[in-house]
């Protein structure tokens, strides 16, 4: 069996190893290009949403490699990515691939259905071995997050901004070749005392944007089109709402081991705006929103794919806190139409706006 | 004399403005681009030379060749389309809170309020509220688009055209012909269309106030300009040099980099002496085949773009 | 005097207009609604909603604004679940802050939250809401309730009763039933069917029984319960023999549509002997358009048949 999954940021560094540990053979697909994209679209039904169709340009390219598995989240709605994995399946045995699709339901508080899965992948196996997968996947998610908020925090700062990615992609190559938690540990420090070591002007003060919105596009460079070194290398201070522990601690830890006192401020200081959770990250864009402008960010740009359903809801609703809290907040959305030109203008614009909204307010 | 020149060099057209310490225009250029940035900018610069006798101190890009334009002239501010309409349309008309841009490829509104812009949009893939979208049927009806507006003003019942999409209000436009509609009332029928396309894709959801300033190509468009106020409720103001706004803000921008920095990078009019041509190839350092853009000043690559990673950032 | 309360004529109105009705009424409200859709309610909406919305939620956004002037409450509960383990849409779930956050001035909306996805009898709770906000006690909220309920049922026993037995051919309709019974939106698609001679089966029409048939086909248990409606009608009809085509009715923007509508036209691939067709409808569907594509479809039926 030789098992693949699809791409979103860094996840495939904690998700490979997480497999291997398992006893897997692992086939991880090829880095997304524009022809993962490409594949996607053409296949997939023309008004899904955007990761949909960046997925299935994954598998097939980690089929035609032999991928013989493929591992997916599932969900029990209401968005649609809970029924990404029934379409996806459809959609390459009509394409005629010969594979087996394993869906990762998440788990409702109940740890039965989690051994189910696993045991379909690798059958029966020590529970410790489960464990130390497990703990090894979970530190390499921790260590790819801290360098990337390293990276964010440090860029806007650097005499030479552009040095800032390539030693956060020096530290990824880092962390995917280590091979025990010791060694990410490690590694991790070395590309900290890195950052730190890079010159940097003190006396700059950057404007500071918060990024919003569902998660794929926020976590993955090549549909937000790199935002977060776009921004940075403008000079701007870039923090991310979310982060792909998140994700994984939403999808792959039972319920009841959840910590979620961030998650209930989030809910907290949406409230008045919007009460109700309404799937995928719409609520937490709107309630992320406020946090950032009680924390006193310039700005706020809500990413999402086109026809994304919580995140209209929210684009819908973010106007008003806009103008009740005075933070501009950005809406973009992303599929395969957008063009690299007139996604730099907004954001140079959007740029433009805080740095003058911000200067006449300290002459004030 | 100092002047400021600014230049807007779009997709459609490449305006060039010059103005004086106050802020006024001296002199405006406004000619074809013809998918030819680089031809387009060094035949400006030649024409606009001859016309004024003043020091240029300072010189600032905007559209969407404004890195381009940006190397070749040796600008000192190079900004987004944007932030340039915005700036000429508060310097022309103190106190303006909104922005109506229609050109030719691309489209905008830009919210303003106390001289900062704190909402803007832009069309997005679609040319339904766009400039374009009027050659097209103008062309179809055989009529120049100059007088596209006036014959609008004349008509006595628009007709209602239906279409988020340029295609679908062809076709719905042909149809209205094939009833017998006269037409005045088809071209009042576009305009309203254009308006309502305009309003409901590029400035859903925003606030929009007077004062408003209407610029950009189809400005020039009475029977749009009567459309917006019809729509709106508002006056609608369209500047005396509303084709060469985004010029006009590039320079007052030019103006501001320079008090600030102390000099201009400006390589001067003899710029045009060089000669510059533009190259390109495909990476095929990976399956995302990026278009990287060499710009030559003679025999040696000056700057380039295009890829997505840094292999070939530097020069 | 008899509060007004208004009902957008748009979204769960074409599924509960007749047990919400019966339900104010009882509550002494005089119930206002919005009217059938047309061009103004459809460009107001357009006008109000994000570029992105789907044609659903512009076109509710448009009803509201007709009735924000003429209703002292307008009724747009929160619709997050009406089936156990399943929801409607994320947008039904924000509707009334979409509503709030799109449109200035308007009457206080009456924004009960409808959640019934752990237990059915949620509702109570719900209704009682309800009858806080309009000063009603217990009981006669628990009256109106069961006059709702009871219009509902009757209502629903109606449309399956309706027959044809006239009619030459038999096409089913899937799609939502505020697409297919919005008649604008829909222009008049079922009508255009009948005058054509076809008797048309929707959804709607179908016996709790045969949609379990239907249903038994899916392979995982689908949590939106619209596009499960329109999954389990789908097998039903694909299996039916008196069935001699479909027609399905998507909505531009849908989310759900968009996978679902996809599964059933893949599965319709891999059969014969039905005739099968999507129509994406949106605000700018040109009914000469329909018109001759319904034709073309009958005609192919016909063909077929002789």
């Amino acid at each position: 069996m030789k098992v693949t999954f699809p791409h979103m940021g860094t996840m495939s560094i904690p998700v490979k190893s997480m497999l291997k540990e398992l006893g897997l053979e692992v086939v991880v697909p090829p880095p997304i290009t524009k022809k993962t994209l490409d594949l996607g679209v053409k296949h997939s039904p023309e008004f899904a949403c955007l990761p949909l169709k960046m997925n299935v340009g994954n598998y097939i390219e980690a089929l035609e490699q032999g991928a013989d598995t493929i591992l997916m989240g599932g969900g029990v709605g209401p968005c649609r990515f809970g029924y990404y994995g029934e379409v996806q399946e459809e959609i390459l045995e009509d394409l005629g691939y010969d594979f087996e699709m394993i869906i990762l339901e998440p788990l409702q508080g109940d740890w039965k259905e989690l051994f189910k899965t696993i045991k379909l992948l690798v059958g029966n196996i020590a529970i410790t071995k489960i464990k130390s997968a497990w703990q090894k996947g979970w530190a390499k998610a921790k260590a790819v997050d801290q360098l990337n908020r390293i990276a964010n925090q440090t860029r806007s700062y650097l005499i030479n901004r552009y040095r800032a990615s390539e030693v956060y992609e020096r530290g990824l190559k880092l962390i995917r070749q280590a091979e025990t938690i010791e060694e990410v540990e490690t590694k991790v420090g070395l590309i900290e005392e890195e950052f730190n070591n890079l010159e940097r002007d003190e006396d700059f003060e950057p404007l500071k944007v918060g990024l919003v919105g569902e998660i794929y596009v926020v976590l993955e460079p090549f549909t937000n089109l790199q935002i977060e070194k776009k921004l940075g290398e403008k000079g701007v201070l870039v923090d991310k709402s979310i982060y792909l522990t998140d994700w994984m601690e939403g999808h792959l830890f039972p319920s009841f081991l959840k910590r979620d006192q961030e998650g209930k401020k989030v809910k907290e200081v949406a409230q008045p705006y919007l009460n109700h959770f309404v799937g995928g990250h719409g609520l937490e864009s709107v309630g992320e929103t406020v946090l950032y402008s009680q924390k006193g960010y310039d700005g706020v740009v809500q990413l999402f794919p086109f026809t994304c359903m919580p995140e209209i809801i929210a684009e819908s609703i973010l106007p008003t806190v806009s103008r009740d809290l005075n933070i501009p907040v950005l809406s973009l959305t992303m599929d395969e139409h957008t063009g690299e030109a007139g996604y730099v203008t907004r954001l140079e614009a959007f740029i433009d706006l805080l740095e003058r909204k911000s200067r006449k307010e300290k002459v004030i | 004399m100092k002047g400021y020149m600014g230049v807007d060099v779009g997709s459609v057209s490449t305006n060039i403005a010059i103005i004086n310490e106050e802020q006024e225009v001296i002199e405006k250029l406004y000619l074809r681009t013809e998918g030819q940035p680089i031809k387009a900018i060094k035949k400006g610069l030649m024409e606009i030379k001859d016309r004024v006798d003043c020091e240029i101190s300072g010189v600032g890009t905007t559209g969407s060749a404004r890195q381009l334009a940006g190397v070749i002239i040796g600008a000192d501010t190079v900004k987004n389309e944007i932030t340039a309409h915005a700036v000429a349309a508060s310097t022309v008309v103190p106190g303006v809170q909104t922005v109506l841009e229609i050109g030719g490829q691309d489209s905008k509104i830009i919210v303003l309020r106390d001289g900062v812009v704190v909402d803007f949009g832009m069309n997005t893939v679609c040319a339904a509220g766009t400039g374009s979208f009027l050659d097209q049927q103008a062309s179809r009806l055989n009529i120049s688009i100059e007088e596209f507006g006036g014959l609008a003003l004349q008509a006595n019942a628009p007709v209602r055209i239906a279409g988020r999409c340029s295609v679908f209000a062809e076709s719905d436009m042909i149809h209205k012909q094939q009833l017998g509609h006269n037409v005045e009332d088809i071209i009042a029928g576009l305009s309203e269309a254009l308006v309502k396309n305009y309003l409901n894709n590029v400035a859903q959801g925003k606030e929009i106030l007077g004062p408003i300033v209407f610029q950009g190509g189809v400005a020039a468009n009475e029977g749009i300009k009567v459309a917006f106020e019809e729509e709106l409720g508002l006056e609608v103001v369209v500047p005396e040099y509303y084709d060469v706004m985004g010029a006009i803000g590039s320079a007052v921008l030019a103006q501001e980099a320079v008090n600030e920095k102390g000099r201009t990078d400006f390589k001067g009019f003899n710029t045009t002496d060089f000669n510059y041509h533009a190259s390109s190839f495909e990476c095929e350092g990976c399956p995302n085949s990026c278009e990287v853009i060499n710009i030559h000043q003679g025999d040696e690559v000056i700057a380039r773009w295009g890829s997505k990673c840094p292999k070939w950032e530097a020069v | 005097m008899n509060k007004r309360v208004g009902i957008p004529q748009a979204l769960f109105y074409h599924r509960y207009s007749p047990a919400w009705k019966a339900f104010f009424t009882e509550l002494d409200c005089k119930v206002v609604e919005s009217g059938q859709s047309n061009k103004e309610v459809i460009d107001a909406g357009v006008k109000l909603a994000p570029d992105e919305a789907c044609l659903p939620v512009k076109l509710f956004l448009g009803h509201v604004k007709k009735l924000q002037n003429q209703v002292d409450y307008l009724f747009i509960p929160r619709v997050v679940s009406i089936e156990n383990k399943e929801y409607i849409c994320p947008k039904f779930m924000g509707l009334p802050d979409m509503v709030r956050y799109s449109i200035n001035d308007l009457p206080p909306i009456i924004d009960t939250t409808i959640d019934l996805k752990t237990k059915k009898s949620n509702l109570v709770k719900s209704v009682l809401e309800v009858g806080e906000v309009l000063d009603k006690g217990y009981w006669q909220v628990s009256k109106a309730c069961w006059k709702g309920w009871r219009a509902l049922k009757k209502h629903r026993e109606r449309l399956r009763e309706a027959k044809d037995d006239d009619a030459q051919y038999k096409i089913a309709i899937l799609g939502h039933e505020y697409i297919i019974y919005d008649s604008h939106i829909s222009m008049n698609l079922v009508e255009k069917l009948k005058e054509m001679g076809v008797e048309v089966v929707t959804p709607e029409m179908l016996t709790p029984q045969a949609m379990r048939v239907g249903l038994s086909n899916l392979s995982k248990d689908m949590f939106w319960t619209l596009g499960k409606k329109m999954m389990g009608a789908a097998h039903y009809f694909f299996s039916n023999q008196e069935i001699d085509g479909i027609i399905q009715l998507t909505a531009f923007g849908c989310g759900p549509d968009s996978l679902v509508g996809e599964m059933i036209e893949r599965e319709a691939k891999k059969r014969d002997g039905q005739a099968f067709m999507t129509l994406n409808l949106d605000e700018h569907t040109g009914e000469a358009g329909l018109v001759t594509r319904l034709e073309a479809f009958v005609d192919m039926i016909q063909w077929e048949g002789v």
